[in-house]
């Protein structure tokens, strides 16, 4: 299945230009994402399917945007 | 202080205009930072008198590993905070540790209040008591530039921390600046420099420092480089958005503490994002002596002062704790109007985080009618209001009415006298930090030494759960004290703890032998098992008790990011936790 | 070919004095700054800008010129290297600058001279610092 991966400025060693396609085979969980661009997980704090906020296991469809956020870090 | 088989510590008494230096082999036990901080703190204090009492010690200590090494920057505050009446624990960095270093001294005790203001000038050679009259009452801003200016003769590199008005009138959360840019923030070490009329300290020196082992330092110290600087590695997020990234990720999970946590999530993070910031209104990065990160971020306050395009321009450094407290805690939507709140409360001299909780409590009151223009606030305190947010920062630093002057004493103490005592955002006596991510971030800035989220980083704990996971006291409480105890020893190199996942263990352990100081895991463990006994013995003398704390109500009723919580699983938490540090300190 | 160092790029810099650490700590063993012949200072504060104040390196180094002892030698693509054993510590090399970059080790008697090697320049995060190639 076809999925958008997006994330902010922040990711750009991993997902540079913030944006990339990926062509998953079924089933896909949300975080099977993150070998597909060799992204660190301990670095995503939160997916999000189509805007919505998801646990990592969630199943994806095809078409689905994804959306990383990084975790929230001391200071 | 590498190389040496002592801690070399400076007595200053304010009262006496007198100084003297003792190098304490005894103290070796204790590393730096921190670890020597306490043991000065217990050996001088006095739990019989008030935090403010001429008799109580401040102590400044660097560390066992200063600056010879990557981001091993800061210098460790203690002292008995006003703001709650127990241990006083802060750190900043900017360059004290480093112009410490090279005058010489481990750690500075002042105790004693002098009978005018005074600044330090300090150097190699001793203390000069500086007449500070013409002082009181600046800015930080103009205090450091008389200064710098009154001591062209300073050899080597200095650093010169000062208080500002709000230390002067003895606010109980009042900062001492850094070098401009950096802070002892939290727990109200400005309103103790006030209280002895100390304005400023001025430290400098070039103290030779001959290298012992240069090849086994250079392969270490070049390995902790590359680590520290390397473009996507484990430090790359501090330097390229810096903290303000929270937004985003805390507002995605719903953990970001807004208007007053009466919910936790703004409507457009976008606008005030990290990356918002970084974009539009970040002018420059600095870094601290010897970091190679540069995590200070620099936006330009660009301020309309009248008709006929008339700016005015300020460099206001912004952070992510900075953000929430005088941003999304009170309300403020646009940019440029987050910057010129942190720009007033970096002229008051208040602490950032503790003013802007306690905004969010005064705008909350208001807002329910429980205070008033005519008997409280002078003028009407409100949410999205910088004009008056601004307004009631100045009221707070010059203890305008008696209204502001308790509300100087922080939102526990005002709330006891004007009431929405369930809604003062306080933990243990320190106003909240910009977590709200579940019993991590909430029990582990209660049960912390310091009251701090970085005693502990309880909201890490929070974010590796799933939301509604089931959690095990016992688990929660031994991680927080695991980490809070490893967190002793690091305090005491001491480490920017934005360094935490570089300075490993072994990390730690290479850096020791580098400067001809082999250090076991068994020995470490003891130095923070040791530091942390010493501070439960503080808290215990100074009045303090676990088992009394209140959480507000509002922790409770607002859901974290994990979940609502609820008050018997914190308290179990927290029974567990005693319990635990009963076996570390009985 | 030769190289020197330039500082073009201090509009960048973060004020981290890696580069003083190490130069102290490579050329003279020190972990003092006072020990490096790169000095970063601040003009106008923390608020102001850094500059780096560094040897130029002259074709016609005054410093050498004005040195009565030959302790100063004229160094491929310009400036001096310092030969102690024939430095009397008379400082006259430190007040011909005019740029004012020559600063003093206490413990040797002698001044500290940037000899180019480039370490500075292989650890500015932000490479404010770098080597240029000249003539010789």
């Amino acid at each position: 299945m076809n999925v958008t991966v997006t994330a902010g400025s922040w990711a750009r060693a991993w997902l540079p230009g913030g944006k990339a396609q990926l062509n998953l085979p079924h089933p896909a969980a949300a975080q099977d994402v993150l070998a597909a661009l060799a992204f660190p997980a301990d670095e995503v704090g939160l997916f999000a399917i189509n805007g919505v906020a998801v646990p990592k296991d969630a199943p994806l469809s095809d078409g689905d945007t994804v959306r990383l956020f990084p975790v929230a870090m001391g200071g | 202080m590498i190389y040496e088989k002592f801690i070399r510590v400076l007595y200053i008494d304010m009262t006496a205009q007198s100084s003297r230096v003792e190098e304490r082999e005894d103290l070796m036990p204790y590393l730096g930072g921190v670890g020597i901080g306490v043991k000065l703190l217990e050996e001088n204090m006095r739990p019989d008198l008030p935090p403010l009492a001429p008799e109580q010690p401040m102590i400044l200590a660097m560390g066992a590993l200063s600056t010879v090494f990557p981001v091993i920057t800061k210098t460790a505050a203690l002292f008995v905070s006003p703001l709650t009446g127990e241990l006083g624990e802060s750190y900043a960095g900017g360059r004290l540790a480093f112009a410490m270093q090279q005058a010489g001294y481990d750690a500075l005790v002042i105790t004693g209040r002098a009978t005018q203001p005074f600044y330090l000038a300090i150097d190699e050679h001793g203390v000069k008591f500086r007449d500070a009259r013409p002082l009181w009452n600046t800015n930080r801003d103009d205090a450091g530039r008389y200064i710098r200016d009154n001591e062209p003769h300073a050899r080597g590199k200095r650093s010169i921390v000062r208080i500002g008005q709000a230390g002067e009138n003895e606010v109980a959360y009042a900062c001492v600046t850094v070098d401009r840019y950096r802070h002892f923030g939290r727990l109200g070490l400005g309103a103790v420099f006030g209280s002895k009329l100390l304005k400023a300290i001025h430290i400098s020196g070039e103290r030779s420092m001959p290298v012992r082992d240069f090849k086994q330092y250079f392969g270490v110290f070049r390995q902790l480089y590359a680590t520290a600087h390397k473009p996507g590695g484990v430090m790359s997020k501090y330097h390229d958005q810096g903290t303000p990234i929270n937004i985003e990720a805390l507002n995605a999970i719903g953990g970001l503490p807004t208007r007053n946590l009466q919910t936790t999530r703004v409507d457009d993070a976008a606008t005030i994002s990290g990356e918002a910031f970084a974009e539009n209104d970040l002018v420059r990065k600095q870094a601290c002596v010897g970091c190679p990160v540069g995590c200070i971020h620099i936006a330009q306050y660009r301020r309309a002062f009248a008709e006929g395009y008339e700016y005015e321009t300020h460099g206001v450094s912004y952070d992510y704790e900075l953000l929430f407290a005088l941003g999304t805690f009170v309300d403020l939507k646009e940019r440029q109007d987050i910057l010129a709140l942190i720009h007033e409360v970096e002229v008051c001299g208040h602490d950032a985080m503790s003013a802007g909780v306690a905004l969010g409590w005064a705008c909350e009151m208001f807002d329910r009618g429980l205070i008033n223009v005519e008997e409280h606030t002078l003028i009407p305190v409100k949410f999205g209001d910088v004009d008056s947010l601004r307004q009631a920062l100045r009221y707070i630093a010059s203890a305008e009415n008696d209204f502001y002057r308790a509300l100087g004493k922080g939102v526990k103490h005002v709330a006891e006298i004007y009431g929405g005592a369930d809604f003062a955002m306080q933990l243990g006596g320190n106003e909240m930090p910009g977590y709200h991510t579940g019993y991590g971030s909430v029990v582990g800035v209660v049960l912390s030494a310091r009251h701090s989220h970085l005693c502990n980083a309880g909201y890490s704990i929070d974010q590796a759960l799933q939301p509604g996971e089931p959690i095990e006291p016992t688990v929660v409480a031994k991680k927080l004290l695991d980490e809070e105890l490893e967190r002793c020893m690091l305090n005491s190199l001491v480490i920017c703890l934005f360094a935490r996942k570089v300075y490993d263990r072994d990390t730690v352990k290479k850096c020791f032998a580098a400067v001809d100081r082999d250090m076991s895991d068994d020995e470490l463990d003891d130095i923070a098992r040791r530091i942390f006994a010493t501070k439960v013995r503080i808290k215990r003398a100074l009045g303090y008790d676990n088992q009394q704390v209140k959480i507000p109500k509002r922790f409770f009723e607002t859901p974290t990011s994990y979940g609502k919580l609820d008050e018997n699983t914190a308290n179990e938490i927290i029974a567990e936790f005693n319990k635990l540090v009963d076996e570390v300190q009985p | 070919m030769a190289k020197v160092l330039r500082t073009e790029g201090m509009g960048r810099c973060i004020g981290c004095f890696s580069c003083m650490l190490m130069c102290a700590g490579v050329n003279r063993k020190n972990h003092s700054t006072s020990r490096s012949a790169i000095a970063v200072q601040t003009r106008g504060g923390m608020s102001g800008k850094f500059v780096a104040v560094v040897c130029q390196a002259c074709r016609e180094p005054k410093c050498a010129q004005a040195c009565p002892a030959d302790a100063l030698l004229l160094r491929k693509g310009g400036g001096v290297t310092v030969d102690e054993d024939k430095c009397i510590s008379c400082r006259q090399c430190a007040d011909a600058c005019t740029a004012q970059v020559i600063r003093w080790d206490d413990d040797v008697n002698a001044p500290i001279i940037c000899r180019h090697c480039g370490a500075c320049t292989r650890f500015c995060p932000h490479n404010c610092l770098a080597m240029e190639d000249v003539e010789d």
